[in-house]
Order: C-alpha cells, then structure tokens, then sequence
C-alpha cells in the first residue's frame, strides 16, 4: 500500500532511557536509606551506650562519695549507723568498675583511666575499712585523724579527677556520635529529597515524550487509515474495468473497480481467495501464466473476452512493503473494439471506393484520351479529302457546292479544335504538379504578350498591380492566367476602349486571391456555376467562339491545387473571376 | 542507286495512307514509298521475308512509322529496329496522331530519329509530309547501311 510511507517511529530510546534513569535513581535512593537507617541505629546505639557509660560513671561517683563520706562520718562520731552505709556504699565499687571496663572496652583511654581508678578506689576503700574496722584510739588520736583525713581527702579528689576525665572523655564521645548522626540524617535527607526530585523529572519527562510519541503514532496510524480509505475510493472508482493485487499464492489482496460488478465479480469474492477459489477454471488456466510471469518481474499485456464483454489486462510486476507482488489492470474495451472494427470497416469501404473512383477515374481518363485520339483522324481525313476536293474539282463545282465545302471545312476545324481543348483538359487532370515558387506578375505578363495577335486594331487598357507570389505548378498556372485573360480580351470586344485589371483580393485565412476584371459583356449571375463547367456556354458561338473548356479547366487546375473559384458579373456590367489559392506554400495535391 | 531514296511507311488507316501518299506525290517522291499496313509486315519488309523474301537488299532511307497498329505497333518496330545492328542506323520517325507525352517520352527513349504530329489540317498535313519526305530523302545524307552493295 502507498501508505506505507508514512513514518511509523519506534518507541523512542530516550523514553526507555529516561524511565531507567529514573528507576535507577529510585533503587540508589532506597539503597541508600537502608544504609543511611542502619548507619543511624548504629550510632543511637552508641550514643545510648555513652549515655550507659556516663550514668555508671556517676553512680560509681555517687556511690565512692557516699562512702567516702560515710566512713569519714563515721571516724567523727563512731556512729555504727554511719559504718554500715560506708560499707554499703563501697561494696558495688568493684562491681561497677568491672561493669565500666566492660562497657568502655572499645576504648584503651578509658581502660586506662579504669586502671588508675580502680587502684585509687582500691587504696581509698581500704582506708575507709581500715578507718573503721582498725584499733581505734581511745580518745581519737586527734593528730592520726587529721592526718588521715588529709590523705583521705586527697585519694577522693584524685578519684574525682580521673573520674572528671573520663565523663569529659565519654560527652566529647556523646557531641561527637551526635554529630555524626545529625551528619549522615542530613546526608540522607539531601539525598532523598535530591534523588525523588531528578527521578520525578525524568518521569516527567519521558512521560511527557512517551505522550509525544503516542500522540504521533496516533496521528500517524489515522494518516495511514485516511490514506487507505483514499485509495481505496479511487480504486473503488476505477472506471471501465478492475485493480487487482495478487501476492505469490496467486491470492487476491484487493480487488477495486467499478468493472467488477459488470462481470458478475465483487470485491468480497476476490480478497483473500485464490484464483482458483474465485474464478472459473478455464479462466485460471488462461491467466495463471501470465501471473507466474509478472511475479518473476515479466509485465504481460493482452486483451481476452469475459463474460460477454472484451477486456484489455496489464499485468505487472509489483513490490511493495519489501513483499513481490502482482498487479492486475483491466480495462474493458468492448465499446473500443466495437469503434475500431467500425472505422476499420469504414477504412475498408473507403479503400474500396477509393480504388474503385481510381479505376473509375483512369477508365475515364483512358476513354477520355482514347476518344480525343481516335477522333482526330477521321477530322483530318474530313479536311483532307475536302481540301483535295477543293483542290482539284473546285472549277467543276458551282458557287453553292463551293459554299458547302467551305462550311464543312470550318464545322470539321472547329471539331478539331474541340479535341484539342478537350486533350488538354484531359491532361490537366493527370500527373504530378510540379510545385515551384511561382510569379503570377511574370506569368501575367507573359500571357499578355502571347495575346498580342488578337488584339490587333482593338484599344485595350491593361491594369496590372501588386500580384503576389504563390506556390504551384508554373505551366497550369500559366494556363490559368492564359484562360482568364483570354476570356476578358474576347468578351470586351464589343467594348471601344476595353479595360482588363488583374490584382489581388481579400480572402480567407491563409488563402491568396487574384482577381481579373473586364468590362465586357458580362453575364447572368444565375449562370456565374454553369460557367465553370466543360462545354458550358453563355453565349451564342456566333457571337463569341469558344469551345466552353477554357473557365472548366482554369476550375480543374485551381482545384487540384486546393483552391477554389468563382465569379461576379452582371449583363453589360462587366465580369470578374476569383482564383483563390492557399498561401504559404500549404496546397493540398 | 534508286534504293537510296526508297521510303517505307507504316499506317494502318487506309485514308492516312491516301492522304500521305497525296502528299508526298506532290513533291514527287510517292514512287519511292512502300506502304506496309501494320507493323508485322514493317518488319518482314526491312528483314526481308515473308513476301518481301524476294524484295531487292537495301534498306529505306526513312521509316515512316505510325503508333497505332494492328499486330505490332509502331513504338515495338521502333525498338526491334533500333536494337539490331543491321537496322538501327535507318532513320525513324514516328508520323502520329498522338500527342501524348508517354508516347513521345517512350519514342525518344527507343532512340527515335524525329517525332511529328499529323496537323489536323490539311495544308499544313501535306506541308509537313512533304518537308519530312524532302528531308530524309533528298537533303539527309543516308547511312552507309543504306547501300548494301559496295560503290
């Protein structure tokens, strides 16, 4: 189908690129706050073991405090009260100590000052047991306690020292883990909010070029289908005959025409089906060829009778969409053929008649000649023996015998007369013409000389003006002129002063017109026709001699150079003849 | 030497003959005429057979041929003429009614020596017989073919 030009795109690759993109983004994203969840977990787990660590730091502090305290307490007043809460309190100390290098074992510092701790808590412990449970001196030795209370005072300060160092060790730890954490929720964020932002707009994006493309594809496909539906009503309209595509099974793919119907065929009886399938098998037998061939890439062209009506068929090869397919046209030529075998007919019948007016013509032409030839003899015989007659008994003979002999010599010369003119009309019609350039000035001008003779003791006026040059035969052209001036000079006779004008006329398109004008006798219009006719006359040969060949023959000679003739005159009035020719050199033969 | 002005004259039509003969008799050469009446016995004359077997040698100093004759015609004696070495250098001419062209195309073609035309009238028929007559038989120098015995 011609349709199939039109562009069809493919899924467009951006669109792929674009929502994989955007896919990808996503799956970092979720990646990323996975990690980013672990990583937070991780450091709130850190943080609440600070928290540990600092809670049992305070409650070692709370607890060496409260001994310390206690047992000094105790030292003064000997209240046994006050012993048992310094035992009390110092009892956990080593616990707590091993549960703080437990919870600070990440951390050699710490383990250090866990060391140094546990042996300041160990001295300071000992001395408050001591303080207790040593001999006491009766009455207290005033000097011993001060002392020891010096040196108890100085173990609890370094205990509150290292004690200092380490909760400054463990909220440095805390700022610092709290940090991180903020850092890395930050990071996420960023990410997160970054990520879904590139990710909706590459979703938008490609949505927006997958819209774009199915929106052309749309159009596209609607183009296609419109298309096809043209196709189809111009195939549909096909007139006189059919469109048929073929494929390589010899199955119908379309079938259109308005020539289907006439045949007894449809559309719905054709796509789809084989030849065989659709058609009668005498049929198939006849085409099947011609299709094979047109698959092969062999165009055929016949004409076949279906169906009671004559059929022109093309069948050519055809490929379309990239599949080798064949493609009938037929044209039904009925009416055509019926017209060719009538002007074929006609031909022949005017060939026929055309031979047979040729035949006819040279019959007549041969008779023609045969009479004129034949007939002189005896006219010259007539002459002949009269004049010997004449001759020889003309003393024997009385005036009216003589009188007769004279009038049979004349009657014979003037039938010898008639058979020349009649010889020469005779061959005027046959041979070729013998077309030249040719002057009708010269000619004019030369048959008015050759008139000379005759115009002895008469007074003529010749006009001669602006005579054009035509195309023709010179000598029956000559004849022509020779015929009309003759004429003008005989049938002014009458006339004192003669005047003959010759020039040209208007005519038709494309055709040259010369006139000849006389003032003579002229004639009756009603019989300007009969003038141009063999052996026509108007006038009493007493009167005008003639034979009545000369205006028939200058009509034969104007004629077979495909022009034509005619006259205008009136009695007393005078005569002028027309010869019209074609000009430009353009006579028919 | 009397051979030397034989004429022959080939013409079917007893009137022409009669009429030329008229007119050649007035310059005093019908003597000398032998009338053949069509073109058959034309040639049995100048090859001398048939009943001319006998006839003396020596051909005619002009052949005065007519076209149009029964048997042969006068454009076939022309050219049976012409083409034999024997004959070809007598004189021809062609005495017609014809003023065809053909006829005159087709006669000067087999190499005829003069064409005329019979005048329709009279004085001028017997004024051309006898000029054609004088010419040929008294003015015109024969061929040598003429006078078969040597001088």
């Amino acid at each position: 189908m011609p349709g199939a030009d039109v562009p069809l795109r493919p899924l467009s690759a951006r669109i792929v690129i674009g929502f994989a993109s955007a896919l990808a983004i996503l799956v970092a994203i979720g990646i990323d706050s996975y990690r980013s969840a672990l990583g937070l977990t991780e450091d709130s787990r850190r943080v609440a073991h600070t928290h540990e660590v600092l809670s049992a730091l305070s409650a070692l502090y709370a607890d060496v405090v409260d001994a310390t305290s206690n047992g000094r307490g105790y030292g003064l007043t000997r209240d046994e009260v006050q012993a048992d809460r310094a035992r009390r309190a110092a009892q956990p100390l080593r616990g707590r100590i091993a549960e703080l290098r437990q919870l600070t074992a990440d951390n050699p510092r710490q383990q250090q000052r866990l060391d140094q701790l546990e042996s300041l808590v160990n001295q300071r412990l000992l001395q408050i047991e001591e303080s207790i449970d040593g001999p006491r001196p009766q009455p207290p030795d005033r000097e011993r306690q001060a002392a020891a209370t010096l040196v108890g005072t100085r173990a609890t300060d370094e205990i509150r020292g290292v004690l200092g160092a380490m909760f400054d060790e463990e909220r440095a730890l805390l700022g610092q883990r709290n940090a991180e954490a903020e850092a890395s929720l930050r990071r996420t964020r960023w990410i997160t909010s970054l990520g879904c932002v590139s990710a909706a707009l590459l979703v938008g994006v490609a949505s927006f070029l997958f819209y774009r493309e199915s929106h052309h594809r749309e159009h596209a496909e609607a183009e296609l289908r419109r298309r096809e539906a043209l196709y189809r009503a111009v195939l549909s309209q096909f007139p006189n005959g059919a469109v048929l595509l073929f494929d390589t099974d010899l199955r119908y793919r379309l079938a259109e025409g308005q020539g289907l119907a006439e045949v007894g065929l449809s559309k719905a009886g054709l796509e789809g089906r084989t030849i065989w399938e659709a058609l009668p098998p005498e049929t198939c037998a006849a085409i099947e060829p011609a299709y094979r061939d047109a698959l092969a890439g062999q165009p055929t062209t016949f004409e076949v009778p279906f169906a009671g009506r004559d059929f022109s068929v093309h069948i050519s090869p055809l490929v379309a969409g990239g599949e080798r397919l064949g493609m009938v046209v037929t044209q039904d030529i009925t009416e055509r053929k019926r017209a060719e075998d009538e002007v074929r007919r006609l031909n022949t019948e005017l060939h026929q008649k055309i031979v047979e007016a040729t035949s006819a013509n040279q019959e007549l032409e041969a008779f023609s000649y045969s009479v004129s030839h034949d007939l002189r003899a005896p006219i010259r015989h007539i002459n002949g023996f009269v004049d010997m007659l004449q001759r020889r008994s003309a003393a024997a003979l009385d005036e009216t015998a003589r009188r007769h002999l004279q009038t049979i010599a004349r009657a014979s010369r003037h039938m010898g007369q008639l058979i020349d003119d009649l010889l020469a009309f005779s061959r005027m019609g046959r041979g070729e013409l013998m077309r030249s350039r040719v002057s009708l000035s010269s000619l004019t001008r030369e048959a008015i000389e050759a008139l000379r003779p005759e115009l002895d003791g008469r007074s003529v006026e010749w006009k001669v003006d602006g005579l054009p040059d035509v195309t023709g035969d010179a000598a029956l052209l000559r004849v022509v002129i020779s015929n009309l001036l003759s004429n003008a000079v005989k049938y002014t006779r009458p006339r004192a002063q003669a005047v003959i004008e010759i020039g040209p006329a208007a005519g038709a398109e494309g055709e040259v017109v010369v006139f000849v004008k006389d003032n003579g006798v002229g004639f009756e219009m009603q019989y300007a026709d009969k003038l141009f006719g063999v052996f026509q006359r108007l006038h009493r040969s007493d009167e005008f001699e003639g034979t009545g060949i000369g205006l028939a023959t200058v009509r034969r000679i104007v004629h077979r150079h495909g022009g034509r003739t005619w006259a205008d005159a009136s009695v007393d009035g005078g005569a002028t003849f027309y010869v019209a020719l074609p000009g430009g050199g353009a006579e028919s033969t | 030497m009397t051979d030397l002005r034989r004429i022959l004259l080939a013409e079917d039509n007893e009137h022409d003959v009669e009429l030329t003969l008229s007119a050649l008799s007035e310059s005093r050469l019908a003597n000398e005429v032998v009338v053949v009446r069509d073109g058959a016995e034309a040639l049995d004359y100048l090859y001398r057979r048939g009943q001319y077997q006998q006839r003396e040698e020596g051909n005619p100093v002009v052949v005065l041929l007519d076209l149009k004759m029964p048997k042969v015609d006068g454009l076939e004696v022309l050219r049976r003429v012409k083409q034999d070495d024997a004959l070809r250098q007598i004189p021809v001419v062609m005495l017609t009614s014809s003023r065809e062209e053909n006829d005159l195309v087709e006669s000067y073609r087999l190499g005829v020596n003069a064409y005329v035309v019979k005048p329709v009238e009279f004085n001028r028929f017997v004024q051309a017989v006898r000029e054609l007559g004088v010419f040929w038989a008294v003015i015109n120098e024969a061929p040598p073919g003429s006078v078969r015995k040597g001088p």
